[in-house]
């Protein structure tokens, strides 16, 4: 067993959420260690090929693009378009997104994370067992070569599954398996020409699958599979969203997961092979680059000092302690073919600290998907741009706990949002 | 009863209801393309279109003009329904 030194704030997961929480709280000065399970940065980017940037915009397609949050999210927003021949986002639909590709993310990532000399990353380490101590908590993690117990003030819980919760016995909840969101399968191909990125092609590709499926040439699974040419790399980004056994869909069984995976795959094989033979854009096109896991989009959540509604998003609830927006409509995929948009009825709305913050444990904090929001709010508020923003609130927040300052509007009032 | 309103109303309602809001006021001829339908919601009107009515579309009818705006959505699920009936 090894004693890491202690530290101020310990952040759970290396997703965007995780990635803003250490920055942000190492900026304030403290001391962080950051722990992720896989050997990268990057979450649900890195691992299952999320590839555009969404929840960094405000609602508003007719008027230019304006960020939604300050801070780090638009921190993120600037590198990501310098480092690619975009000048902008791109409109998809009625909303903004950034175009991005997963590598560039990680390595945007890693390279601020490095340049923070107060944060400390364990990859490839999972969380055994979380438990009170005298300066906060004692967290024991298990890196590929030893097991290791680290003394923390404060944890931000940036896990996607509110996987704190499991560990301290919190409040936690997963919505049941019949509305769960589907989970996605994003493979990526090369060597696709560009012209398979034009909105006239997608739009004749859509009509040929619908035909295709009626034909009985394709699985009716196909059904909502969407196609991006990346800016970047010319990557070919591919995603099918899963049926993912209906109503006993969960995404914490890993046999369930690797069924959906495995079906992923066929699917991904079945539908390449239809546009090699049926599209000249796409017969130089490589093989098939698949994730390294499910895209999933819901999963367990914390139920925190206060739960965000579909209700507060819709009208713009204000609140006293509000330190981040969300700006992505809530996009509910509860079934595989296709998703339900509920737009807001203003351009962003609010996210106080109180869904950010547990009501049973003092100094600790969640970020990014696991909030405590409600199925609905929690589809707009799991988005990457949006998980930026409430990391970087969190981080701060940490920071400010670790300090000495526990009350929540006090926090609030020192987070500049 | 919900069989009695005009087509094109009952289109929007199908459309609002799976896919995202449209405005109340939103003229038959607006492209609703320019009002945010991508090609992944396209495969989902269909669908969509196809259960409220209980139509089936054919190789013909699936063509991007068809499905440009409420307008003519509703002329192409009228000729549908029209060659379904008795």
């Amino acid at each position: 067993m090894q004693k890491d030194s202690p530290v101020d704030v310990t952040v759970i997961g290396g997703g965007s959420a995780g990635i803003a929480a250490a920055l942000a709280a190492a900026r304030k000065g403290v001391r962080v260690m950051l722990i992720e399970r896989s050997e990268t940065l990057g979450g649900m980017s890195a691992l299952a090929n999320v590839n555009t940037f969404c929840g960094l915009y405000r609602q508003n397609e007719k008027a230019p693009p304006q960020l939604a949050n300050k801070g780090i999210a638009s921190e993120f927003a600037q590198l990501i378009l310098k480092d690619s021949e975009l000048t902008g986002p791109t409109r998809m639909g009625k909303v903004y997104v950034l175009p991005h590709t997963p590598k560039n993310f990680s390595k945007i990532a890693r390279n601020l994370i490095a340049a923070e000399p107060l944060i400390n990353c364990a990859f490839l380490s999972s969380c055994e067992a979380i438990e009170k101590s005298s300066t906060g908590y004692c967290i024991h993690y298990e890196s590929p070569q030893k097991r290791h117990q680290i003394e923390t003030k404060s944890i931000i819980d940036c896990s996607a599954n509110a996987c704190v919760a499991g560990l301290l016995g919190g409040h936690r909840v997963q919505e049941s398996s019949n509305k769960l969101q589907r989970p996605s399968y994003v493979f990526s191909l090369t060597g696709v020409s560009s012209k398979a990125g034009s909105d006239h092609f997608k739009i004749q590709l859509s009509l040929d699958i619908v035909h295709a499926i009626r034909q009985k040439k394709l699985p009716e699974a196909i059904m909502g599979a969407s196609l991006r040419i990346s800016p970047i790399d010319d990557l070919c980004f591919i995603s099918i969203d899963l049926e993912a056994s209906r109503d006993q869909w969960n995404p914490n069984d890993p046999t369930a997961v690797a069924s959906s995976l495995s079906a992923g795959a066929k699917l991904a094989e079945t539908f390449t092979d239809f546009l090699k033979a049926h599209y000249p854009a796409f017969h130089e096109a490589g093989p098939i680059q698949p994730p390294k896991q499910l895209g999933i989009r819901e999963s367990y959540r914390w139920v925190g000092q206060y739960e965000l509604t579909k209700e507060d998003l819709i009208h713009g609830k204000s609140f006293e302690d509000t330190v981040a927006f969300a700006s992505w409509p809530m996009e509910l995929r509860e079934t595989h073919r296709g998703a339900k948009f509920t737009f807001f009825k203003n351009e962003v709305a609010s996210i106080p600290l109180r869904c950010l913050t547990s009501k049973e444990f003092k100094g600790i904090y969640f970020a990014g998907r696991c909030i405590s929001a409600d199925h609905e709010a929690s589809a707009s508020t799991r988005v990457m741009g949006t998980c930026l923003a409430t990391g970087d609130a969190t981080g701060q927040a940490a920071a400010a706990f670790s300090r000495g300052i526990s009350d929540p509007y006090e926090q609030a009032s020192m987070i500049n949002t | 009863m919900e069989d009695d309103l005009p087509i094109s109303h009952r289109v929007k309602k199908a459309f609002s209801s799976n896919l995202f809001e449209l405005p109340e006021d939103l003229p038959l001829d607006s492209d609703i393309f320019e009002e945010g339908l991508d090609s992944m919601g396209l495969m989902q009107l269909i669908l969509v279109l196809e259960n409220e009515f209980e139509i089936s579309f054919e190789v013909n009818d699936l063509a991007k003009e068809n499905f440009q705006n409420i307008g003519s959505i509703s002329a192409l699920v009228t000729r549908k329904l029209n060659h379904l009936a008795p």
